[in-house]
């Protein structure tokens, strides 16, 4: 990098200065009127004339970060709750009234201050007199996206799920997504922010998974919105199996259950007892161990083992995982086919001291595979039977055989 | 011979190819084999970060090994420590270390296809809980300050012998006596009074010009809670919090909100200063995974990796500190020493964790 670009990265950093010390400078003031935020929120306010971007954009990234953004952001929400509770949308303010509004919903949503924000929010849903557009986006949706960062507790559940199951909701307005994102930020209660309110993210995923059915990019998608589960609440070290605990409790399709991003664990028990949850296609590899019980439709057995497992098949168990992880096609049979191909190349190169006992249990499922018509896809969710992989039309996908 | 900086190739001809080189080399392995390394191998630090720390590189004067050491420590003052906004909040040098805010997010949706909405990266929950260890033993200059003030817990604070009374610090020995005084044997409401007391006065300190003190570095509760119960020991090995010296340590715990920070970051090895018990994390993990402190505790290794996180000083309300449920304790065991052993586990941790690759990521550090 050179000695130029550092200045020009430096004179962006002043320039950003400079809209932070105009913002603080304002919101650090006591005589502050309800019109000067209008004005900004119009684009000629605080921040000078605006054009080229939504007012509300600008405002937010003004807001300085680090240690006195909190403070900061808080007295911008206790702004946005005193122009909110001039019912803006029941007596319409600004010129136009849609642009304001839009600009304040969003301004809202960015803030993320449900201490502030939740209850006037709340009360502008009760009212229900907000309608209109602003640049083809409805204000009802912006509202929607407000309320979404702004929960305190499980309030709007039922809007939500309308909104998930593509229902009439009482005013919000939006797409599955939009559900799936206002159950993913909704805590059960006032007291369990910040904790993840896993009985309505189950019941979003199930949901979610049931409008991609036939989509073709459906395993891409349903693993982002878990991944974006996972990312809204990093916190929790357990995501991986309280993922699978919620696909048997809320019974998750079986492509979903494929679509986790761990289907394989092995625990403790009493001396060299093991209990071991895997994915069914590998169930048959673990010879000695007793099936206990299947679990998440039938995609998933639980296992036990009294006596040490071999290292090669934790090996295995995890490359597998991989391997199904990164599987982006829409077929079943296409993900097995792929899973069998890769397991004969890891006999190959890795696990070549286990050959012939790895190709003698892969090829009896493979086989099994090949006998199964491509229609019978849905028969596979069965537990007792065996699926593997064979050559599949629509994913294109040859298996070994 | 050093093939890389910052885990790019250097193509042969990097300015700091030769103190990397004099420090990879030195036997036995110390602090400044582990600083090359993670100047080596940390694909944190952007090109943008890299070329401020080379201007401080080439402002030094002496041998290339003593004017990295120095630059690194200059870079941590100036651009980290002491700026108004530290480095590692700018969006143009460090944003791949940051997480995407909740304006940006919410500004996009409506506008996207929802293809393209479920691959956008998400932002953090703001009401995420962190927990943060603070040493109290490393508040000397604050307690200056108090003292300075004449604030009342701190009126007895030891002097040092120097004549400016906010920067001669007394010896280490007699702080911890002090802090003895105050915490060993008091009562609980003499603790929290105490403790409500020196809060204040960081935060004093923090308003004052050139007083902040940054970053602050903190982790997940949730992930630490199972530490909080095992002992101020276990706190501090956790998190990797050294103790170079033979004192024992008086350490608080403090819980708040990702919110209340004011912007999140993953930390990078110029944040951590020449800190050799810094490990960056490897290449691939998740921005939500944070960096990992080195767990300091040698035996039984740790089993798990804890997230790590930096963000500005701020002011830590007497709350913080109830909301951890007022964990107060005094190590006595040094952290110090060990360093390949320390750094070793590390390593191995995190090849248990995030697969084989990560050995040859660092494959010249162990």
């Amino acid at each position: 990098m050179t000695n130029k670009e550092l200045d020009v990265m430096e004179a962006e950093e002043e320039a950003q200065l400079w809209e932070e010390e105009q913002l603080t400078a304002w919101l650090q003031r006591e005589d502050w009127t309800v019109e000067e935020l209008i004005d900004s929120l119009e684009g000629h306010g605080i921040l000078g004339i605006t054009q080229e971007e939504e007012p509300y954009i600008g405002l937010l990234n003004a807001l300085p970060e680090g240690g006195e953004r909190y403070t900061l952001e808080s007295e911008l929400a206790r702004r946005a709750w005193a122009l909110l509770s001039r019912q803006p949308d029941a007596q319409p303010i600004g010129d136009p009234p849609e642009r304001l509004l839009y600009n304040l919903l969003m301004l809202c949503a960015g803030l993320a201050h449900p201490d502030e924000l939740a209850e006037p929010l709340l009360a502008l849903w009760n009212r229900r007199a907000l309608q209109g557009e602003w640049e083809g986006l409805g204000l009802r949706y912006a509202l929607s996206t407000a309320l979404t960062s702004n929960q305190i507790d499980a309030r709007l559940s039922n809007e939500w799920c309308a909104m998930l199951h593509g229902r009439p909701t009482q005013l919000l307005e939006g797409i599955d997504l939009d559900g799936f994102e206002g159950l993913l930020w909704m805590p059960e209660s006032s007291t369990k922010r910040g904790e993840p309110y896993m009985d309505a993210i189950g019941k979003a995923l199930r949901e979610m998974a049931a409008h991609l059915e036939d989509n073709p990019e459906r395993r891409p998608q349903l693993r982002g919105l878990i991944q974006r589960v996972k990312e809204t609440y990093p916190d929790r070290a357990t995501w991986d199996y309280d993922l699978l605990a919620l696909a048997d409790k809320h019974h998750f399709p079986g492509w979903a259950v494929e679509c986790l991003p761990r289907l394989f664990f092995v625990r403790k028990g009493a001396g060299k007892t093991r209990t071991i949850l895997l994915w069914q296609p590998l169930a048959d590899y673990f010879e000695g161990a007793s099936r206990q019980k299947y679990r998440a439709e039938g995609r998933v057995v639980q296992l036990s083992a009294s006596e040490e497992i071999p290292a090669w098949l934790y090996t295995m168990a995890e490359k597998v995982e991989e391997r199904r992880n990164s599987f982006p096609c829409h077929s079943e049979r296409g993900l097995r086919g792929a899973v069998f191909d890769y397991l004969g190349e890891l006999e190959i190169r890795e696990l070549a001291h286990a050959r012939e006992k790895l190709r003698s249990v892969r090829k009896r499922a493979v086989d099994e595979n090949i006998r199964r018509s491509p229609e019978s896809r849905t028969n596979l969710f069965s537990p007792p039977q065996q699926s593997s992989g064979n050559f599949d039309k629509r994913a294109g996908v040859r298996a070994l055989s | 011979m050093v093939d890389r900086v910052f885990d790019r190739s250097n193509g042969g001809g990097h300015p700091l190819d030769d103190p990397l080189d004099t420090w990879m080399s030195r036997t036995p392995l110390d602090r400044y084999w582990a600083m090359s390394c993670n100047i080596c191998c940390d694909h944190r630090v952007s090109r943008e970060r890299e070329a401020v720390l080379l201007r401080y590189f080439s402002a030094e004067i002496g041998p290339p090994e003593k004017r990295l050491e120095a630059a690194i420590s200059r870079y941590l003052l100036k651009e980290v420590q002491r700026r108004r906004k530290p480095a590692f909040l700018h969006r143009g040098s460090n944003g791949a270390n940051r997480f995407p805010d909740l304006g940006g997010h919410f500004a996009s949706r409506g506008r996207l296809p929802t293809a393209a909405r479920t691959r956008l990266p998400n932002p953090l929950n703001p009401d995420l809980w962190l927990a943060r260890v603070l040493d109290l033993n490393g508040l000397t200059p604050v307690f200056l300050v108090a003292r300075h003030k004449k604030l009342r817990p701190f009126s007895d604070f030891p002097r040092g012998t120097g004549r400016s009374p906010l920067r001669s610090r007394p010896p280490e020995v007699e702080v911890l006596a002090w802090l003895d005084s105050k915490l060993l044997g008091a009562n609980k409401l003499q603790q929290r009074d105490f403790v409500a007391a020196a809060l204040e006065a960081v935060e004093l300190s923090r308003l004052r010009p050139q007083g902040a003190y940054q970053p602050t570095w903190a982790t997940f509760w949730s992930r630490f809670e199972a530490l909080a119960a095992e002992g101020p020991e276990r706190w501090a090995a956790g998190l990797g919090l050294a103790n170079r010296r033979r004192c024992a340590r008086w350490l608080i715990t403090l819980r708040y909100t990702v919110r209340e920070t004011g912007g999140l970051v993953r930390p990078t090895t110029l944040d951590a200063g020449f800190n050799e018990y810094h490990f960056p994390s490897p290449p691939g993990v998740a921005l939500q995974e944070g960096g990992h402190p080195v767990d300091l505790r040698l035996t039984p290794p740790a089993a798990t990796l804890l997230p790590e996180f930096v963000h500005q000083q701020i002011h830590h309300p007497f709350r913080h500190w109830a909301n951890a449920g007022f964990l107060l304790g005094r190590t006595e065991k040094p952290r110090h020493g060990w360093l390949v052993q320390r750094r070793g586990n590390h390593l191995a941790l995190l090849q248990a964790v995030y697969g084989p690759g990560v050995s040859t990521w660092m494959s010249r550090c162990i």
